[in-house]
This record gives structure tokens, sequence and C-alpha cells, in this order.
């Protein structure tokens, strides 16, 4: 299992306030109400977790956690850095 | 100063005497004063060309933005009533919304039209277009209805009723005004002030920007809602447009401090952080005083049937194990408090909190019984229903609710939609929701009456029916619930229940 499935996964069982609905990578998961705030937070702490990587929280933005593959982007980006 | 009766006529006033400073911000565009009147005029001129006129209702049901705005501003224009309903709000309750209201014409976008699909297909739907070069160009400017008074219905905001029905608070351009010149007052608000705008549309903080800012001339800058849950990006956009004044429900400013880097960024232009809508720890306040030290801090007491109605401005910071005061009435407004055995308590003591005031609603929307219900002494005194201690010294200070009604992460929850949301689920007979822990730390936990439950679909279920708000952290599960004399589930044993559980856990409920 790949981190993008992992992610994709872990969204869609754990944080996801609607089960009718499975999001895909590309799938703007704020607009569509399907993570609210509280589920961001938990979305960070997973990936750190999963990655040892330490998120700044000034990196917690739109642009970084808008759908599953932005969040792939993002920590392919930090890896590499 | 002439005297200003009427929300467009704040508007105009400030195109004419503001014209050339700026109104409103929305990411990379910005609208002057003048420009924002003529932006407002056409769209109003879309809407008439939908039948929309006087005592009309327009449904404003999209993700909030510069447009959103100006569509408040255009139904008012013409004497129609702005019913502002969140993008998110689950279909049961857009639903109820639009029975009770009826609108004429349903302000969208692209998602709340997926969302709508094909229900309420006979009312007519518009995107609004606000940019300078609008894409249909064959649309007159509308003129302001130029008999509307004080009296006519302004805005109508939704809060889901104990069964799970939306109610409407009517608010009037009289009562919208009533509050707006006194927060205008209250805190100095001119011209060169700029509002952020962080509350949604559908919660009554934002009629502080709304209403406020264009008697001031003032300029709004417009937090969208998915903002909300990056407290960074928030923080820089206030740092970056020089916002002067922020107001929201404290669990907002605790997260822009906690994890928005709040201290670290240049809000020294801040000269008022307003907050309200929830009680607050005082640490979290002590701490927001800390990472912005140009604010004054000011907390905010008003149910949306009254709108601000008390106050109390922060002298330093607030000291562990006491609670921030909501204050005193403001200019024009009396409050009261209703002793136990119904009488007017005189001098310190706890009661129930009545208020006299110009900011107060006209009533709910085709509901005369509650409306009649909800006054006392021929409709003149609202009865808040909040429970209020009074010092020595005359201060107030928010106790509980007297009924069920909740406030978590700053919004109203009628603890009795969200059981019985609970109990048309498959399996679930009886439940009992509580709310644990105060201020940003509140938690909605739900005991339901049963040996399992599939914690995912129970909460897919409630999503169609409750707001998020109101979708429970936690859904335990009781072979036996404990009852009252009278065979009720009896609420506040389970909370005790609860809290002398030992294991405090933080999962969503998932199993």
């Amino acid at each position: 299992m790949s981190f993008a499935t992992d992610l994709l996964a872990f969204v869609n069982d754990e944080i996801s306030l609607d089960p009718d609905h499975v999001a895909e990578g590309s799938t703007d998961l704020l607009l569509t109400g399907l993570v609210d705030s509280l589920g961001v937070v938990q979305i960070v702490g997973w990936i750190e977790d999963e990655t040892g990587i330490s998120i700044d929280p000034a990196d917690v933005v739109l642009d970084n956690f808008q759908t599953v593959d932005q969040m792939i982007a993002y920590v392919q980006r930090r890896q590499v850095a | 100063m002439d005297t200003i009766a009427t929300l467009p006529n704040a508007l105009r006033r400030a195109a004419a005497v503001h014209g050339e400073r700026p109104a409103l911000v929305d990411g990379d565009h910005r609208w002057r004063w003048s420009e924002l009147e003529a932006v407002v005029a056409r769209f109003a001129g879309e809407l008439a060309g939908l039948g929309v006129g006087r005592g009309d209702h327009v449904v404003i049901h999209r993700a909030k933005s510069a447009a959103s705005i100006v569509s408040v501003y255009a139904t008012q224009w013409l004497g129609a009533v702005a019913v502002p309903v969140d993008a998110m709000a689950p279909a049961g309750f857009v639903d109820g919304v639009i029975e009770s209201c009826h609108p004429k014409v349903i302000v969208i976008d692209d998602l709340t039209d997926a969302r709508l699909a094909d229900r309420y297909r006979g009312v007519a739907r518009l995107r609004p277009d606000v940019s300078p070069s609008p894409e249909r160009v064959d649309v007159a400017p509308a003129a302001p209805l130029d008999d509307l008074d004080g009296d006519d219905a302004a805005y109508v905001i939704y809060t889901s009723g104990s069964t799970g029905t939306p109610k409407g608070i009517i608010h009037t351009h009289a009562s919208a005004l009533a509050y707006a010149t006194r927060a205008r007052a209250t805190y100095g608000l001119d011209e060169h002030d700029v509002c952020a705008n962080i509350a949604p549309l559908h919660f009554d903080q934002s009629t502080f920007e709304l209403y406020a800012a264009p008697l001031a001339g003032a300029c709004v800058v417009v937090v969208p809602d998915v903002m909300l849950r990056f407290p960074a990006e928030l923080v820089r956009l206030v740092a970056g447009e020089r916002c002067t004044i922020w107001y929201s429900v404290p669990t907002i400013i605790a997260q822009a401090v906690e994890r928005g880097g709040a201290a670290d960024a240049d809000l020294s232009a801040l000269r008022w952080v307003k907050f309200g809508g929830e009680a607050v720890a005082p640490v979290s306040i002590r701490r927001a005083m800390a990472a912005m030290p140009s604010a004054r801090f000011s907390n905010v007491y008003g149910p949306a049937e009254v709108n601000q109605c008390a106050h109390h401005h922060l002298d330093g910071p607030p000291v562990d194990g006491t609670t921030i005061p909501i204050g005193r009435a403001w200019e024009g407004t009396e409050l009261r408090l209703r002793a136990a055995d119904g009488s007017i308590l005189e001098g310190p003591g706890q009661g129930t909190l009545e208020v006299l005031a110009p900011t107060a609603m006209l009533g709910y929307l085709g509901d005369p019984g509650r409306t009649v219900g909800s006054f006392a002494d021929d409709g003149r005194w609202y009865l808040t229903g909040d429970v209020v201690d009074r010092d020595d010294a005359g201060l107030l200070r928010f106790v509980g609710r007297r009924d069920r009604q909740a406030k978590v992460r700053g919004v109203r929850v009628e603890l009795e939609a969200v059981e019985t949301a609970l109990t048309s689920l498959e399996g679930v007979e009886h439940a009992a929701v509580v709310v644990m822990g105060a201020g940003p730390d509140a938690r909605l936990i739900a005991v339901v009456e049963a040996n399992e439950i599939d914690r995912r679909r129970a909460i897919g279920a409630l999503r169609r029916v409750l707001p998020i708000a109101a979708i429970p952290d936690e859904i335990l599960t009781r072979p036996e619930l404990p009852r009252t004399g009278s065979g009720k589930i009896d609420a506040r044993a389970v909370q005790r229940l609860l809290e002398s559980d030992e294991s405090p856990r933080s999962d969503r409920g998932q199993s």
C-alpha cells in the first residue's frame, strides 16, 4: 500500500462526514463539506505520524489541504527538501 | 447628521460621502463605495427582473464571497428580505427554510446548485455576477425602493428549533440600524476601519460588518467559509489587510493563537477583538491578549433575537477561576432578571434575563404563537431563557440555559433536535445528548439505548438532517439509559454518569 492510497483510505474511512460520498484524490474536501476543522487537524496529525515530518502550522493552508492530491504533493515537496 | 431609516439609505450615503474609499475586499478583488453601490443596484436589477419586490424573500445559499454580501444588499435595495443559509447546511434544513419562507429567488453557486439538484425547480436560481465587466450586459440597475420604511423586514436568520424545524428570526431595517448605530458608537467605527468579516452570513455576528460598516464607511474584508478551517491563512489575511476589528467566536481566536501563528504575525493594526457566542476560558483570552497586544478585547452578549444587547470591555487579562462578564446593557436597552419565584430581582443575584431593546426582532417567521410566547409585557420584553448572575457592581455573568439549548463551538444546538434525529435511526429507540466541557472544548456526546451501533452509518444519516455543529463528537451505547420518575430519559443523570467516567476519550466516535 502506498502512502497515497493509505491517506485516501484514512480520509474516507475515518474523517469524512459523509459515508455515502467516496472522495477521490481530486475531490475538494472542504467545499463539499466532507472535512471540518477538526478533520483537518486529525489529517495533519496522521500525516505527521505516518511520515515523520513535522508540519508547520503556517503550512496548514487551503492550497496544501483542499484535496488529497494536494496533501500528497505537499508531503512530497517536504520529503525532497 | 440626518437620520438613516433604511439599510439601502446607509449604503447610498456611504457611496456619496466615502465614494472613493475602500468598501469591500475579497481576495484580489476590491470595490470602492461608489463601485459597490453600482454593483448592488445592478444585481438588484437582475433580481427585480425575476419579479423580486417588497416583502419577497431571497434565499442566499452559497459559499461566502463578496457576491454573497452584494446579494444581501441588493435584496434589501428592493425592499425584499435577505435569508442567508449556510452552503454546507444539510438538505433537510435547507428544505425547511425554503418551505418556511417561500423565496422568490435562490442565489446559488455551482456547488449549492448541484446539491439542490431537482428540488424546488419552480423557484428561480441566480448566480450573482459582481465583476466590473459583467457577462449579462442587458440588465438595467434598479433604483432603491423609495417608500421603504424602518418597519419593513430586512433579513431573516434561521436557527434549528427544538423539533428540528428551522426557526426564522425576522429583523427589520429599524432593528438592524438600531444595532448598527450602537455598534458603531461602542467601538468608535469610522471610515479608516477595516473589519474582518469572519462570521458566516447566516450567523448574526456578521450583522456587525454587514450593517455597522456602511454606517461608518468602514471597509469589510471577506473571510471565506473554508478559511475558518485554516487559522494560519486567516491570520495572514487579517495581517495583510491591516484589519482593525476582529469579531468571532472565541474558538476561532483560540485557533488563531494556537495554530495560526498570531503571536508572530503583524497584527498591530487591530484596535478591537470582539468575541461572543459561547462561554470562554480566561486562559484562552489571556493568550490572545498576549498575541494581539494592540487590541482591546470586548465580550459581546446577545441572542440572535435581540442581537448584541450587552458587552464588557476587558480592563486586563482575565484571571483563572473567574467568569468573564457579559457586562451591562448598552444605550437604549434595558435588562432585568426574573427570579425563580417570578418576581423581578433587584440588586445582586441570579435570574432569567429579559431584554427590552430597539434591536429586538419583529418575530419568528410564520409562527405568531412562538413570537407571542417569547415576549412578556405586550411583546416588549424578550425572554432570553438565559440564566444570568448579577454581582454587587451590577455586572452580569452568563450562568447557563433554562432549557436544553446549548452552544457548541459557537453554534446554537437544540439538544432535543439531536435526540429526535438519533431516535429516527434504525435500532435506536432512546437517546440522550449532553454537552461535556465548555467553550472551545465543548463536546457533544450522544448516548443511545442500544447494544451496538454502526457509528459511521449513524453519523452519515445525521449529517443529512443536522447542521455540522449538531453532529455528536461521540456516540456511546448503553443497554439502558437512566429515567426520571415519570419515565422520561434523564439527560442530567446521563451527564453525571459521563462526568464520573474516568476515561475521557477524544476520538470522533468511530469504532
